[in-house]
This record gives C-alpha cells, structure tokens and sequence, in this order.
C-alpha cells in the first residue's frame, strides 16, 4: 500500500513523509535546538510546559497563530502574501526525490523515497535553490528599507555560495559516477565514504551550505538582533513560515549530505550490512524489519549532522558581510575548482589502472 | 494521462506567457515567467528529457531570473504606463495568436519525416553527457569560451571609469 | 510519443509568437529581456520536441548551449541596464535615442 508505485501510496508517501518532516523532524528540531543552545551556554532551557518542556515548540505554535496577522501600509499586496509560500513549497518538494532507507523486493534493494530519479542530486539542489525568490520578493513587498536591504545582502549571499556548493557536489557525481542518490550510496559502499575519499569536498559542501540555509555564522539574511532581515515586517503565521522552511532546509541539505558523503543508510565506513548479517547470523537484508532499520540508521546520521549545525551555530560569533562575501568568491570557490580538478585527475587515474 | 499531463502544462504555459505581457508590473511579469519555465520543463520531462527538465529549472529558474528579479530590485522597478497604441496591441495578441495556431495546424506537417525508436537511455546525463563531451565538443567549448566572454565583459561594464585607467 | 510532433511545434510557435510580441508591445528594458527569454525557451522547446520525435540527440546538446548562452546574455544584458539606469534614471527604451539611427 505504502510502497507501491499507483497513486495511492504515491499521495500516501507524500503525505506521510511531509508530516514526519514537519511534524516530528522540524519540531524537534526546534526544541533540539533550545536545549542545545541552553546547554553550551550553562542554562536550563525549555522546562515549563510538559515533561522537559517538550511542548515548548506546540506552544509557540499556538502563540504564532493567535498573533495578529499585521499588514504594514503600502505593501505590494498579493507579493507580500505569496513570499511565505514561495519559501515553503521549494522546501517541501525538495525532499521528493530524496531517499531515506531501502527495503527488499523479491531480493532487490528498493531505495524508499517519495519519487525515485535518475537526476534525483540534481533536482534536490535546484529546486533548494529556488528558496531565494521568497528572500527578494519578501524583502521588496514589504515596502520598506531595511527589509529590502535584508533581501539584497541575502540573495546576493545565497546566490554567491550556490557556486561553491554545485562544485563541491560535482566532485562527489564524478567520484560515483552517477546522479542517481541510490546509486551514490552504492558506490560508497564498495568503495568507501566520501567523507573518506573527498573530505575536502565534505568541507566545502558543509560551509556552503550553512550559508545556503542562512545559519550562523552566515545568518546575514536575519541577523535578529543587530542588522534587520528580509522578514522584519512579518509576523504571525507568515513568519512562522519562513522560520519553518528554514528549518525544513536544514533537514533537506542534512540528508543531501548524509547521502552524498556519510555513506545513506549504510551501516559504517567498510562495515556494511551484508557483513553485519555474516558476524550476527542473522539476514538483515532479506528481513522485512530491513526497512525500518535503515531509516532508523539514516536518522541516527541524519541527527548528527543536524547537532552539527546547532552546535556550530552556539559556538561561531557572525561573520561582517564583506568578510563573508571575501570568504565565498576568493576563498571557497578557487578551492572548490581545485577540490574537483584533483577528483577528475583521481576519477581518471583509477579508471586508467 | 501523458497526453492530459502535456496539454494541462502546454495550456499553463500558454498563459502564464500571455501574463507576462499584459501585466504592467516588471516583478509580476518575471514571477509569471517563472510559472512559465516551470510548465515547460515539466514539458521537457514528459518529452523524455529529465536532464533539461532540471537544467531548466536550475539555470533559468535559480540563476537567470533570480538576478533578473535582484536588479529589479536594485533598481527598484515602476510600473509602466502604458499609452493607448500598447494597450490595444496587447490585447490584439489574445487574438492574433490563436489564428496563428490554426494556421500552423495547417501547414505543419511532418508525416514524410521517418520517426526512429528511442534508445532505453535517450535524454539521461548518461546519453546527453556522452553525446554532448563526443560528437558535439566543439559546440561545447564554445559555449564555454561564450561564457568566459561575457565574464569578462561583465567585470569591465561593471567597473567604474576611475578605477579603469 | 503520444502527442503528435505538430502540437509541440504549434506549442512552441505561440510561445515564441507571445515573445517577439511582448518585445515590440513593452517599453521597459527589462521587460523586454523577459520576453527575448522566452522566445529562446520556445526555441528550446522546439529542439527538444524534434529530438524526441526523431532520437537524435542533438536537440538536446542545442538546448544546454542555449541555456549556457541565455546565461551569458542575461549577465551582459542585466549589467548593461544597471550602467543604464545610473547614466539615464530611466528604464524606457524610448530613451535610449542618441545614435539617431
């Protein structure tokens, strides 16, 4: 029903995985990062409502909805309401082509994703991408200075580090060979992770895309407290729409990078589940719990990855912005060329020998 | 349901053109340009050609009208006033076009060119890549040279006089 | 293919059609730009449309060059409209008038 290709478990899948993302990751997510942020900074954190303050998120969400829904004068007013949107449908469909487990078929791995495609890396980049326009339309409808000073200094900051990002995943599609995401999990495990092979690519992606996500310490485009962002004249629930698709962003570039350099839902560099069913005795491959072991193990990666991006965001003060800029056009993208030039030399050596 | 799929896409793209024109906004005309390429690469992808299906939104969609959209930005665009001539031929477009169509059902006619089997792979990375880094790398190292061109030029143009000399 | 080579050509004629329409209707620079791209998209969608109904690849090596070169058009044109504005305070085309031609 779940897995079957009609369109049933299609709109199943899709259903079932946009409220997992929303629900359960996105939620804790936020209430992660709360206690995170408490810890690193020796406080205590979300305690008051419910059982470790674990209702925290469900109460913000409460007040976000009662919160009036202002609409400053002089707004372009059909741009100002569609910029939420436009921030919350690349982030949802950018999880469609995204696998996050395999299940067995009549001895087949089948990769568990809403839509199987070939060009699956390809898509999730470039519909990821399209978050910006919500970015200059939010910064130019509201009909305001700062905001569209926000916007400017964001979509010129994402637009930038976009470059570093496609180059860095470039030199991971030639090391596999592929642009399929099931087949780039394969091919880690007979060769290696390409954390291993490539760390610099790793590196590279990683920074970029903490910018791509807006997150400290590239967190230009909000930067609540001293220089005001792109969605300073939201509130309400339009607001809590940004807030959302930025933390849906960060779920969706965590699993992109889960399954281009931590190896997917494989077990361990070198180790993988076949050899794990060998020393247990046990076939995991062929049992039908497989499904449920594999995103389980895709979570655990899924989760440091995310824990990465709170703890870099607790310890790293901002960057200024020409330091920022600096660091994208003059830095990352010389090494993000030379990171694939040297890939292509390896890709081709190895095929040679 | 391919067939409901292409003409549902080819219809949307249709108007979502016809927008771009008859809107005197310049930013509600580049979003409906958007809603265009998005219908069209739909098209791509049921035409079986994914990979320009996705180039299409990665390149037109994320590069080229984000900066479209920036310096309209930048400059903070007006709407247009539109005089009385641009007014009426705008909307004699709405007709014109249609007319054309029928026309083109017409004459168009392709029956005496051989249709050849489409090979399992046609239009993946894989087939594309091959054919476009084989046969055709000449048109390929053009468009790069076309690039590092316009790269340069951009830099110059950009610059002000002072800091050209 | 299901839908006959005929309606994808009929489909990207409009699309051009609507596009050198909106070029000699529009006054405003940009505008304008917006519509010399979606005539090269209705070119794209032409190429494609033959290369699908004959397998021959070419089509789609034509359309990555056409998109590589509205890349580069884009870039040259946008920063030509940035020196424009700063040299006229204006975005009409009517302005652009010196050569006399």
């Amino acid at each position: 029903m779940f897995f079957e290709s009609n369109w049933t478990g299609a709109l199943l899948r899709i259903a079932v995985t946009t409220g997992f993302i929303f629900g359960v990751l996105v939620y804790f997510l936020v209430y992660a990062e709360r206690k995170v942020s408490a810890f690193i900074q020796d406080r205590v954190g979300p305690n008051r409502v419910g059982p470790l303050g674990l209702l925290q998120g469900l109460a913000d969400g409460i007040k976000f909805v009662f919160k009036e829904d202002l609409r400053p004068s002089g707004v372009s007013k059909f741009l100002y309401a569609f910029a939420p949107y436009a921030a919350v449908f690349p982030a949802i469909l950018a999880f469609a082509a995204v696998p996050y487990g395999v299940r067995e078929v009549n001895g087949v791995l089948v990769p568990l994703a809403i839509a199987n495609i070939d060009v699956g890396v390809l898509f999730t980049i470039s519909v990821s991408s399209l978050g910006v326009f919500s970015i200059i339309l939010a910064g130019w409808a509201s009909n305001s200075k700062y905001p569209i000073l926000g916007g400017l200094r964001a979509a010129a900051q994402v637009i930038s580090y976009e470059i570093p990002l496609g180059l860095s995943i470039m030199s991971v599609l030639l090391l596999a060979g592929s642009t399929d995401f099931s087949q780039i999990v394969a091919t880690q495990r007979e060769s290696a992770w390409f954390i291993l092979l490539c760390p610099m690519g790793f590196l590279l992606f990683m920074i970029s895309v903490f910018a791509e996500t807006n997150r400290l310490p590239f967190d230009m485009p909000e930067g609540e407290t001293e220089i005001i962002g792109f969605h300073s004249e939201y509130s309400s629930l339009k607001f809590a729409m940004f807030f959302m698709a930025e933390y849906a962003n960060m779920v969706t570039v965590s699993c992109v990078g889960v399954l281009l350099f931590l190896g997917g839902w494989e077990l361990l560099p070198f180790v993988s589940w076949q050899d794990l069913s060998g020393a247990v005795g046990i076939d995991i491959l062929g049992h039908p719990i497989l499904w449920f072991v594999t995103v389980l193990w895709f979570l655990v990666k899924l989760s440091f990855l995310l824990f990465l991006f709170i703890w870099v965001r607790w310890t790293l003060p901002r960057f200024r912005y020409d330091q920022l800029m600096r660091l994208g056009w003059k830095r990352l993208i010389p090494w993000s060329l030379f990171n694939l030039v040297v890939t292509m030399i390896v890709v081709i050596w190895m095929a040679k020998s | 349901m391919i067939e409901n799929l292409f003409y549902g896409f080819a219809s949307l793209a249709v108007i979502f053109a016809y927008m771009v024109i008859l809107i005197r906004n310049p930013i509600h005309s580049g979003l409906s340009l958007i809603g265009s390429f998005f219908c069209v690469s739909a098209l791509f992808v049921l035409m079986k050609a994914p990979f320009l299906g996705v180039i299409q939104i990665l390149i037109y969609t994320g590069a080229i009208l984000v900066l479209f959209l920036y310096v309209m930005m930048l400059l903070n665009v007006k709407e247009e006033e539109e005089t009385t001539w641009q007014m009426v031929s705008k909307y004699f477009t709405l007709v014109l076009v249609p007319v054309g169509m029928f026309f083109s059902f017409k004459v168009l006619n392709f029956k005496r060119l051989a249709a050849r089997e489409l090979s399992e792979d046609f239009g993946s990375v894989f087939s594309v890549g091959e054919s476009l880094l084989g046969s055709y790398v000449f048109v390929f190292e053009l468009a790069s040279v076309v690039l590092l061109a316009a790269m340069i030029g951009v830099v110059v143009l950009t610059k002000r006089k002072e800091e050209l000399d | 293919m299901l839908v006959p080579l005929t309606h994808m050509m009929t489909l990207s004629f409009v699309l051009f059609s609507i596009g050198v329409a909106g070029v000699f209707i529009r006054k405003d620079v940009l505008t304008v730009f917006l519509c010399v791209e979606l005539i090269l998209n209705a070119a794209n969608l032409a190429f494609v449309a033959v290369a699908n109904a004959f397998g021959d690849e070419f089509g789609h090596v034509a359309v990555v060059t056409i998109i590589a070169i509205a890349a580069a058009e884009a870039a040259v044109g946008l920063s030509i409209v940035i020196k424009l504005h700063s040299d006229k305070k204006s975005m009409k085309l009517s302005s652009l008038n010196e050569l006399r031609g």
